[in-house]
């Protein structure tokens, strides 16, 4: 029966056949009965041999460590063919060649075994043995299933080493370290105890990299495994927003993001210090650093406490290098006396300057734009700052502060193109230059809401002084009533939007910005804080998004305001006229009258009369007209403003709302506006 | 594959004499120990998962020899089970419980077949025969008999992480007899603990929780609220950790509570931003008594409870906070309250559409900067907040009020809302502090103020009334006798909301607050603190018949009353002084009927009342007379039918405080005996 082959008389010689076959196969050589598959890398039994039942699948199943060691050694040749290979990588096939090597070791170990027994039993191959195994026995001797035994451990092992290998394919730099480190969440502590080993291993030039990072600042990283990457192309003041990164997707899974943004920063910070600031000087701590980071164990790096040794270490080192930098900023850089100069400056600060600055400049700001030099109003700028306070400020900050022209277009007056400017340099440039518009912008707000104010006092004061003059002209008491109103008026919103921006929201988000840079640890912080300064005083001034409307809006008020200048000053001046020739005209029949002549006669009068009419029918009249053209649009404006005003998100405008509209004067005349609060 | 197992039989062993036949099966039986299929000993297919494994022996065998097989047999089916077992649980799904006893099996596993080879070896001696075999394989057949069961019951209930432990424990547990046994049970359970124990450590001594597989017996359901920290808050403390039962294991079962407050302790710490270095951190191992582990969680926990107490209570001053929260809420800051009301009352007047909250708000800024509230450090937390609701409603709402036919009564018409329903004070809470001053301990403090801010407003309209009291002496005698049962009834209900306030504020707040203080004073972890708090929040909200709806109607009802009665007496008080003082000049007037003089329009203006939740008692056409009469009659029966109620109440529940206020309210048995009976016919009388 072919189904019942009889046990083999050859099955004693082909036992140590087999072990023999076995121990190659261990060592990825095929041997006479067992032959290597080339794609699988496993082990057949050669079909033309007949294996009792038993012993075949002991040989299968010892097969597997050949086939294990097969793919292991494929991966490390692989990987070391390849020329792209990462240090990390490398340092994983190292590892990996020392376990094969080790591995070996044993094998070797078994094979004298193998060699010596046959040396002991020469006879065993006897064809007179009955049963098959039977030869082979000798205490201590290497049999089939000692050497199954003898295998388990190392099959165990490989077979992690290759589950370890073949995640990690394909994986670079701080994934790798992650593919490793998964395997430690195994409870099985021999795995645990190899993944470990590996893991030490990759980390290794991972852990290098870091020290030279955190200590110098330098990026040693041929591969690009690092986690944090540098973009060469940029200096100077976008280095501390662009230059350095965290590559979100080489962080390893034992880091995590926080902790690589704060070693980003402290490589960041060190860089930073040594090319922006030119300072060279050593950081307090630096050689404890680099000791402890010596001392401390690759290990350390992704045993999962964040604060052990390591983690403090890197927390204390990075702590240092930010107050450095705060440091060097503050101190040699002035970054306090230059924030304190632009709020001073382009924010209206200093009230002397700006007010005695707005009277010198305003003659050579009529004029239009085209006829500005840039140089006659550095001399206006030179001029005001003498004469005021500001004449006692640090000379440095005093330099950087300059006039500007913004581009003109057809038509521009003085106003609409002046600015005042301030130059940056050297590292707080870091801080500043990004902002350098919002400043500009804030300065151009607040300065034409300032004019708006000084026009309005201009004209105040002249209503006020020829107010008791002007009383010997009866017809034009209404006119000045309602200029007088309408001044009132426009210099109450304009003082209250002056009080709001200046006041409310400029000097409350300044105060706090204040109390953060005294607790700030790191530019960042520094930056956040100004960033936010900046966002919420531009939110004030109606500069954000949201206020687009209210902003037209509040600048259709402002040229109302001017509006209302130029009628009220050409009221002014026809008034003082009008009153010049009325004196003049009476003075002259006095003089007569003294010297005993006629005061008049007729044709005189008739024309005084007539000039007299014609005052008051033509000219009143039509300022009159002009003026309540005037109201009715300033009313209009003021309306929708505060209509604007209502829906605003912002509750801060709402409660400036309340104080434009104090005594309900809009709200009587603008159903609209009584819709509810709540 | 069928074929793989039952291969048919080699030779037939038949003809092959006993002794000889020995000998074969003796190599056959050393292969099937090892797991691999023998030649005339096969085994059966498996009929499920972690079934027994049997064996077909070739029957040609001498049955003397197959009764001795038979015997040693159960150690191969045994170590087949162990294997299949080991082979499964190494996988990385199982956990690391499972790869723990796994890798410990395996270990054991390496000694049976060292053990195996070592007969082997003997076998080839002489005089080796299957009864010697069974003789050494006495110690094995034990070892792996409990592999076995221990693998059969992990297995087939496809257990993980704690529940394992738990298996392994009983395992120990009925071992206990035998000693080689209970060894060798401990031997594995203590291996299966290592990884869980290492959990374990670093959530007692850091709070963390590192649990890739999903094991361990605290969950973290960590949600990120980010932009709403009070619900987060709020939350938190319930939320954020919770214990899984069926993942504790039994032995730690007792301790599970603690476990999980120590992490939760430590990570609150943690969120403050303070480093945690529990002052000695020893290993836990797993022990089949007690002691160790249990000493070392105890330390642990009040390790955390300590430092975390010290946290809230010193560095954030949390009874500083209270107190802060109790001037404010519970009316404690009595100048306060005074200066706010009076610039706030007639802004809150108003119907809630109409408030402005920012001119409120200045004015509640105002009150606290210009009275001694200015003292308290926390007096930036406090602000106002403007509800949708009413307290009634509010209160019916919690109390789960289903009866359709109140809750309809109940609706809450936002029109009808004053200011002074809706308003409330509201506290800014910062983290951690907010764990006790949760968004539910706020709510409540909410509950109370509004009460007791409703009633001092109701007690200041009639304070009003009594200044028109005594105007109403310089009257002649005639016209002032008929002021008289007016103010009578003025005085009883200014004696009703004086001693309703009394009862609240000194017999129900104080005496909960100084109970409150002196057990903070003995609490030693922040649970205790929690318990506490809602301890002293509820009992004053059910002394202060805030969590009984009835009661707070008819309390309510009562307010109403007072308030129409005001109304009333405000809107007639124009007339009667002008009509007495101008009649003492120039003769008596009759008073006018109420309804020819109401001007309609002044009355709505005027009007402060809450009209939605009942009827008004007096119609517009009412005499003079007649409306004081008809609210003094709905007064009294109200203020019966609520001593009434709190009697009734007073029996279900032994609750003797609200019977203080029955004597307060009652003092003189004045409506129990006078009013009660004789009340309807008196009236009569008087209107007859």
């Amino acid at each position: 029966n072919a189904l019942f082959p009889a046990p083999s008389m050859k099955s004693s010689a082909s036992e140590r056949v087999v072990l023999q076959d076995l121990i190659f196969s261990f060592q990825g050589i095929p041997g006479t009965l067992l032959k290597l598959d080339p794609v699988s890398l496993g082990f057949k039994l050669d079909p033309r041999f007949s294996v009792s039942r038993p012993i075949r699948r002991v040989v299968l199943r010892l097969a597997e460590l050949g086939w294990l060691h097969n793919r292991l050694r494929r991966f490390c040749e692989e990987a070391e063919s390849s020329r792209s290979l990462g240090l990390m990588e490398k340092s994983l096939v190292c590892a990996l060649r020392e376990e094969l090597t080790e591995y070996y070791r044993l094998v070797a170990v078994l094979q004298a075994q193998a060699l010596q027994q046959q040396q002991l039993l020469p006879s065993a191959d006897s064809p007179l043995s009955e049963e098959p195994f039977h030869g082979s026995a000798g205490s201590g001797g290497l049999t089939l299933r000692s050497l199954g035994v003898w295998a388990l451990e190392p099959t165990e092992r490989l077979r992690c080493l290759v589950a370890i290998a073949e995640t990690s394919k394909n994986r670079k730099g701080g994934a790798l370290a992650s593919a490793v480190h998964s395997f430690l969440q195994s409870g099985d502590p021999v795995e645990r105890r190899t993944a470990r080993h590996l893991l030490a291993a990759v980390c290794k030039p991972l852990y290098l990299m870091l020290s030279r990072w955190v200590v110098d600042g330098e990026l040693e990283d041929p591969y690009g495994e690092f986690f944090i990457a540098a973009d060469p192309q940029v200096t100077g003041e976008r280095l501390w927003y662009d230059k350095y990164r965290v590559q979100s997707d080489l962080v390893p899974s034992f880091v995590p993001m926080a902790e690589a943004n704060k070693i980003l920063a402290t490589g960041k910070s060190i860089n930073f210090l040594r090319e922006v600031c030119q300072d060279q000087t050593p950081i307090h701590g630096r050689d404890m650093l680099r000791q402890a980071l010596d001392a401390a164990n690759v290990e350390a790096l992704f045993t999962s406490d964040r604060d052990g040794d390591l983690g403090q270490v890197m927390e204390m080192a990075y702590q240092e290098v930010s107050r450095r930098v705060l440091d060097v900023l503050s101190g040699p850089h002035k970054f306090l006396e230059n924030l304190h100069a632009l709020r001073r400056y382009l924010l209206l600060g200093q009230g002397d300057f700006i007010r005695h600055l707005m009277e010198i400049i305003n003659p050579e700001l009529c004029k239009p734009a085209s006829h500005l030099y840039g140089h006659n109003l550095s001399g206006i700028l030179e001029t005001a700052i003498r004469a005021t306070n500001a004449q006692f400020e640090d000379p440095e900050i005093l330099q950087r502060l300059d006039v500007r022209l913004l581009e003109l277009n057809a038509g521009d007056i003085g106003w609409d193109v002046f600015t005042l400017d301030y130059h940056f340099s050297g590292p707080i440039s870091t801080i500043f230059v990004p902002n350098a518009s919002s400043y500009l912008m804030l300065f151009s707000t607040l300065w034409r809401a300032k004019r708006s104010e000084y026009v309005l006092t201009g004209s105040w004061k002249r209503q006020t002084t020829a107010m008791r003059m002007l009383r010997k002209l009866p017809e034009l008491a209404p006119v000045l009533q309602r200029t007088h109103l309408l001044t009132a008026e426009m210099i109450h919103l304009v003082q209250q939007m002056q009080y709001y921006m200046l006041f409310e929201v400029l000097e409350c988000s300044w105060h706090e910005m204040l109390g953060k840079l005294g607790q700030a640890e790191s530019l960042d912080d520094i930056l956040k804080a100004h960033m936010q300064f900046l966002d919420k005083t531009k939110a004030g001034a109606l500069l954000d998004n949201e206020s687009k409307r209210l902003a037209a809006r509040l600048r259709v008020v402002h040229s109302l305001v001017l509006s209302l200048e130029k009628i009220e000053t050409d009221l002014h001046n026809h008034a003082l006229q009008e009153l010049a020739a009325r004196n003049a005209h009476e003075n002259t029949i006095e003089a007569r009258g003294d010297a005993g002549e006629f005061g008049t006669d007729t044709a005189e009068k008739q024309a005084y009369e007539k000039a007299r009419a014609d005052f008051k029918k033509k000219y009143v009249r039509d300022v009159l007209t002009k003026l309540t053209i005037l109201a009715t649009d300033y009313q209009e404006q003021v309306k929708n403003f505060l209509l604007e005003l209502a829906d605003h998100p912002n509750n801060n405008l709402q409660l400036l709302s309340f104080r434009l509209d104090f005594n309900d004067h809009y709200k009587r005349r603008e159903p609209r506006l009584v819709a509810p609060y709540t | 594959s069928t074929n793989l197992f039952i291969e048919p039989f080699p030779p037939n062993l038949g003809p092959v004499p006993t002794c000889s036949q020995e000998g074969i099966l003796i190599e056959d039986l050393l292969c099937c120990l090892e797991g691999v299929e023998g030649n005339y000993i096969v085994p059966k297919p498996l009929s499920e998962k972690y079934g027994q494994r049997h064996f077909i022996i070739s029957d040609a065998i001498d049955p003397a020899l197959e009764k001795l097989l038979l015997n040693i047999l159960p150690v191969a089916s045994d170590y087949s089970m162990v294997v299949r077992f080991i082979e499964e649980h190494r996988h990385f799904d199982c956990g690391q419980v499972n790869h723990a006893l796994a890798a410990a099996m395996l270990t054991l596993v390496k000694d049976y077949r060292v053990f195996v080879t070592q007969l082997e070896s003997l076998s080839h001696k002489n005089f080796f025969s299957l009864s010697k075999m069974n003789y050494y394989l006495q110690p094995m057949k034990l070892l792996m008999d409990i592999l076995a069961k221990i693998a059969s019951a992990v297995g087939k209930s496809g257990a993980r992480g704690g529940k394992v432990l738990s298996l392994l424990h009983e395992q120990t547990a009925m071992c206990m007899g035998n000693t080689k046994s209970q060894e060798l049970c401990l031997y594995l359970t203590q291996k299966a603990c290592v990884p869980y124990m290492e959990m374990l450590e670093k959530w007692l001594y850091k709070g963390v929780i590192y649990d890739p597989h999903h094991e361990f017996l605290v969950e973290d359901n960590e949600v990120h609220y980010e932009d709403a920290p009070r619900i987060y808050s709020a939350d938190y403390w319930e939320k954020r950790y919770n214990v899984s039962r069926e993942r504790i294991p039994v032995f730690l079962e007792r301790m599970a509570d603690m476990i999980l407050r120590t992490g939760k302790y430590l990570n609150v710490i943690q969120q403050c931003g303070k480093n945690v270095k529990p002052p000695k951190a020893e290993p836990l191992v797993y022990a089949i008594t007690e002691r160790q582990y249990v000493e070392v969680i105890e330390t642990a926990y009040s390790f955390a409870s300590k430092t975390l107490l010290q946290l809230v209570m010193e560095e954030n001053d949390l009874m500083g906070r209270l107190r802060s929260v109790k001037h404010y809420f519970l009316l404690d800051q009595g100048d306060f309250i005074v200066q706010f009301m009076d610039s706030c009352e007639s802004e809150l007047c108003k119907n809630i559409d109409d408030l402005v909250p920012t001119r409120l708000e200045t004015l509640l800024e105002l009150a606290l900067r210009t009275s001694a509230a200015n003292q308290d450090p926390y007096k930036e937390e406090i602000s106002m907040e403007l509800l949708p609701y009413d307290l009634i409603f509010q209160m019916c709402k919690i109390l789960k009020i289903n009866d359709t036919e109140s809750y309809k009564r109940l609706q809450c018409d936002k029109k009808d809302l004053t200011g002074l329903l809706a308003f409330s004070f509201n506290y800014q809470v910062k983290w951690p502090v907010s764990l006790i001053l949760n968004f539910n301990a706020i709510a409540c403090y909410q509950i109370i103020f509004r009460h007791l801010f409703y009633c001092k407003h109701i007690e200041r309209l009639l304070c009003r009334v009594w200044l028109k009291n005594k105007l109403a002496k310089t009257f002649s005698l005639q016209s002032s006798q008929m002021y008289v049962s007016a103010f009578a009834l003025r005085q009883r209900m200014l004696n009703y909301v004086q001693n309703l306030e009394y009862y609240t504020m000194v017999e129900v707040i104080e005496p909960n607050w100084v109970s409150f203080l002196n057990k903070m004073n003995k609490v030693n972890n922040i649970d205790d603190v929690l318990v506490c708090h809602s301890d002293f929040l509820d009992s004053c909200l059910k002394d202060s018949m805030l969590t009984n709806p009835d009661l707070l109607q008819n309390v309510y009802y009562l307010l109403d009353i007072c308030m129409e009665f005001y109304e009333f007496i405000q809107h007639m008080g124009n007339y009667f002084i002008d009509a007495e003082l101008t009649s003492m000049l120039s003769g008596y007037d009759s008073s006018d009927s109420y309804g020819e003089v109401a001007d309609s329009s002044k009355l709505s203006d005027s009007s402060i009342g809450r009209s939605y939740i009942r009827k008004r008692i007096i119609n517009e056409t009412d005499k003079f007379e007649e409306a004081i009469a008809k609210l003094d009659q709905s007064f009294t029966e109200t203020l019966v039918q609520l001593v009434e109620q709190i009697m009734l109440f007073k029996s279900d529940n032994n609750n003797d405080k609200l019977l203080n206020l029955v004597y307060r309210l009652d003092f003189n048995r004045f409506y129990n005996v006078a009013v009660k009976e004789p009340y309807t016919r008196g009236e009569e009388e008087t209107s007859g």
